[in-house]
């Protein structure tokens, strides 16, 4: 009778053990595929995204994104038409700034930037900052082996509610996620297509956000343009600015 | 056409109750143009049912009451409300004026039901009222008129649109004697000078006196029928049972 | 026949007392619905003319697309060349003036917090000439004038967005096509309409800046107001065909077609009113019905008589009906004067109600007088009685000739 007890222990041990080395894997992993979307601590991108309702393409539009650690991110809208607009996103908040206002809009990241692309799919892409990650099974996508984690949003700024998200096993490279909103709705579901290779790192190159809802719609983040940067504060200021 | 009015084996029974009640029984008359009687008998014996037939108010049970050749039996509502419009005049014991309208008024209406037109209408309603001697109370209503001149109204309203005979079922009976004797014989002096037909109800033997035929009811027959002789002879052997 | 009308006219008056309590029963059953009819005229008169001058206008002319389709973006199914229209209509008979609105909605922001709002923008001195200016709390209306952008919002978003008048926020908004535009805007004035859910929106520029932030030169709407509300259907009906002609096609809706808060209350009012009509019916038909029948029953060996003397029964049934109609017709003038003339007293009278809810002033009791009211209340009466009579009349010419005349 011992014996089984202190068998049941150990099995109930390990499995907690395993667990707990999974859920310990889950966060690091999410961390390690967040170094492929987003490269370096402070940076500046260029993203192209274009979108497409069926096969007709609509407008391209151009955004300059500015990263700065975890939570503070500054995006400058490049298209002509939309010249002179940034959003900046400190912490929790998101704002846009429009030209020709004296103040800002506070807005969230959930609202749509264009197209599928939300506020947050283009400011908001350190997952391990914004969510909790659980291991949840590994399932084969296509060619590769794929880590499959259930994130759940655990600050006011996350931009989705949970999101499902397969890793690929070999280097944790994000290679598809599923974004539920806070009823359970499933809104959308993303693609990471393509990656580079350059300067040794590895990058998302392309990103395709599809719409759940309304199925025929969706929207191609081109990412190029990386540079590793230091970024001022100044740039991140809450306050009216000119053109940085 | 012999006779004007004809009843002939003519009863009328009433259902009461569970039995039946016998208000006439086969009794059996005729009438010429122009005569001048009365139905005598006790209360009860029938009189009035008697003049309800001949005017047409009632059928018979049985029997049948020829006017002018008419089957009034075979009358229907309608006609018979024809029949006594044109044919018919009527004199109530309760006189039964009505008391909205004016004496000339009333004696205006057999005409309105002939719709006649009003010139004619106002000529013989002033001739109905002076031949029963009430020219000047044309305007009063009945409200303001004795009981003696209320039944001459009445009397002026069952001649003013000459019908063939003139009904009245115990005319007197809410007269005194003076002015039912008047009464009597401003019928009976009507009756000579337009030639009109007058049957008339009563119990009263001061009345009787004054009328030359009488027929008497009792239970419903007819046992006796004061008439010249001719006619007299013939009665025996009706009323012979 | 004169002489049949007499004798029923004659009749009516033969037991005063019992005609003179019909009367009262009956007359008072009108002078009440004229008096009752007579308030809700008159409260529909004032919901009428205060929705018209509280911003409706009296006839309203849209973008036919507009009820057609749901715009994608603000002013897509918005009015074109709105100047133009606005002088035709301006040329027609009995226009007072004539005024451009645009609605439209967006985000608004103080720069911490943002909010979103359900706008319009309108041209103050229009609106003001045209009696439309609403109820400024705090501050004052816009100036079309100023300097920079003028705005008024209501109490609850100044509250949400701590403003006073004076102070700047930004709004936000997609413009026709699509884009996102922003303004910047100068409180000038705060707005209570009284509705909480109208306050926590409600936002109002001008003309001009609107344009601006939406990127459009079209209006959502063109508001006409006429010098009086009577003359609503004469003056579409002469405008409607002189806006045939251009490319887009315009529609063009009378103040009764949007009024749908007025519409509901008059059908509810309406209705309550035919329920009162239902209860008068059955009041006269129960007190008359019975005293005919007495009266019947009284005239029982008359009747029989005039049966004898071989008067139709159908005229007998024609004189009982024509007597209650006199009776009808007599208590109808009766009603009507005395509905007329309470109705005169209550208006000089000066009582005051409490204040209907929404509102801040009493409702002053008054009456108007109708005189389709007076012709429908007095039908109603009259077509009551002679129903009323015709059981009676029925069962009087039924009558048995020989029981008739044997009746005490």
């Amino acid at each position: 009778m011992c014996k089984n007890v202190l068998w049941l222990l150990a099995g109930g041990a390990l499995s907690g053990f395993a667990a707990t080395l999974a859920n310990v894997d889950a966060q690091a992993l999410l961390r390690q595929s967040d170094i492929l979307r987003n490269g370096s601590a402070s940076y500046v991108v260029h993203i192209k995204i274009t979108n497409f309702e069926g096969a007709r393409q609509d407008e391209e539009h151009l955004y300059a994104v500015s990263q700065k650690g975890l939570d503070k991110t500054h995006v400058e809208f490049l298209s002509p038409r939309e010249k002179g607009r940034y959003l900046l996103m400190l912490g929790d908040d998101m704002w846009i700034y429009l030209p020709d206002t004296s103040r800002p809009v506070r807005i969230t990241p959930l609202e749509r930037l264009t197209g599928e692309a939300s506020n947050g799919d283009v400011a908001r892409t350190n997952y391990a900052y914004d969510y909790d990650a659980v291991y949840l099974r590994s399932e084969k996508v296509g060619e590769a082996e794929c880590h499959v984690l259930e994130l759940t949003a655990k600050r006011k700024g996350s931009t989705y509610h949970k999101i499902e998200y397969w890793l690929r096993v070999e280097d944790a490279r994000p290679v598809k996620a599923e974004f539920y909103l806070t009823s359970g709705k499933h809104t959308k579901s993303a693609t990471f297509d393509a990656y580079l290779e350059e300067g040794g790192r590895t990058r998302l190159a392309r990103l395709t956000i599809y719409d759940q809802i309304r199925k025929n719609s969706h929207s191609v983040l081109e990412y190029s343009g990386f540079e590793a940067r230091e970024l001022p504060d100044k740039l991140f200021h809450q306050g009216r600015l000119d053109r940085f | 056409m012999e006779h004007l009015v004809r009843i002939e084996m003519v009863s009328k029974r009433y259902a009461l109750d569970h039995s039946f009640v016998t208000a006439l029984d086969e009794a059996s008359l005729r009438i010429q143009s122009g005569e001048f009687l009365a139905i005598a008998g006790p209360s009860g014996s029938g009189k009035s049912t008697l003049l309800n037939l001949i005017g047409c108010l009632d059928r018979p049970s049985s029997g049948r009451i020829l006017i002018d050749d008419i089957d009034t039996g075979t009358l229907r509502p309608v006609a018979a409300a024809a029949l006594r419009r044109d044919k018919i005049g009527f004199v109530f014991q309760t006189f039964n004026l009505i008391p909205v309208f004016t004496a000339e008024e009333n004696v205006e209406y057999p005409l309105l039901l002939h719709r006649m037109p009003e010139s004619e209408r106002r000529r013989r309603v002033a001739e109905a009222l002076a031949s029963v001697g009430l020219s000047d109370r044309a305007r009063h209503r009945p409200d303001l008129l004795s009981g003696g001149e209320r039944q001459r109204v009445a009397v002026a309203r069952a001649i003013v649109h000459r019908p063939a005979l003139v009904l009245a079922d115990e005319p007197t009976a809410n007269l005194d004697t003076k002015t039912a004797r008047q009464l009597i014989d401003l019928m009976r002096e009507l009756n000579r000078r337009l030639g009109l037909t007058f049957v008339f109800s009563t119990h009263d033997q001061r009345l009787l006196d004054r009328t030359d035929r009488i027929v008497r009811l009792c239970d419903g027959k007819v046992i006796e029928d004061t008439d010249d002789q001719e006619v007299r002879d013939a009665q025996v052997s009706v009323v012979g049972i | 026949m004169r002489k049949f009308l007499l004798l029923a006219f004659r009749n009516v008056f033969r037991n005063k007392r019992r005609t003179l309590m019909t009367l009262l029963v009956v007359a008072g059953g009108v002078a009440g619905l004229l008096l009752v009819g007579g308030f809700f005229s008159f409260m529909f008169w004032g919901l009428r003319e205060s929705t018209i001058r509280n911003g409706l206008g009296h006839l309203q002319i849209f973008n036919a697309e507009h009820f057609r389709r749901d715009e994608a973006h603000v002013l897509e199914n918005g009015l074109n060349n709105y100047q133009q229209i606005t002088s035709i209509a301006q040329r027609a008979a009995h226009v007072r003036g004539v005024t451009a609105r645009i609605e439209f909605y967006g985000m608004i922001s103080n720069g911490q917090k943002s909010s979103i709002f359900m706008g319009s923008a309108v041209d103050p001195a229009k609106e003001k000439g045209m009696g439309f200016e609403p109820r400024v709390s705090a501050g004052r209306y816009l100036d079309g004038n100023a300097q920079g952008n003028e705005a008024l919002i209501g109490a609850g978003l100044a509250r949400s967005m701590s403003v006073k008048p004076g102070d700047g926020l930004t709004l936000l908004a997609v413009t026709a096509d699509g884009a996102l535009n922003g303004i910047d805007i100068d409180v000038t004035g705060i707005v209570t309409t009284g509705f909480k859910e109208m306050d926590d929106r409600l936002l109002t520029i001008t003309l001009p800046a609107a344009q601006r932030l939406l990127q459009s030169e079209r209006v959502t709407n063109l508001v006409v107001g006429l010098d009086r509300t009577e003359n609503t259907d004469a003056v579409y009906a002469a405008i409607l065909p002189q806006l045939g002609g251009s490319r887009q096609e315009v529609a063009i809706r009378k103040w009764i077609d949007l009024a749908s808060y007025y519409k509901q209350v008059r059908t509810l009012f309406s209705g309550i009113f035919v329920f009162l009509g239902v209860i008068v019916f059955f009041m006269v038909v129960m007190s008359s019905a019975n005293t005919l029948m007495m009266a019947m029953f009284e005239r029982t060996r008359e009747i029989g008589t005039m049966l004898a003397m071989g008067t139709p029964r159908s005229w007998l049934v024609g004189l009982f009906v024509t007597e209650a109609a006199i009776t009808g017709v007599l208590a109808a003038i009766c009603g009507v004067a005395a509905g007329v003339g309470l109705g005169a007293l209550l208006n000089r009278s000066g009582i005051v109600l409490p204040p209907p809810p929404g509102a801040t002033g009493g409702l002053s009791l008054r009456v108007i007088h109708e005189p389709g009211l007076m012709i429908g209340a007095a039908a109603l009466v009259l077509i009551t009685l002679a129903i009323a009579s015709l059981m009676p009349a029925v069962r009087a010419s039924r009558l048995r000739i020989v029981e008739a005349l044997g009746h005490v």
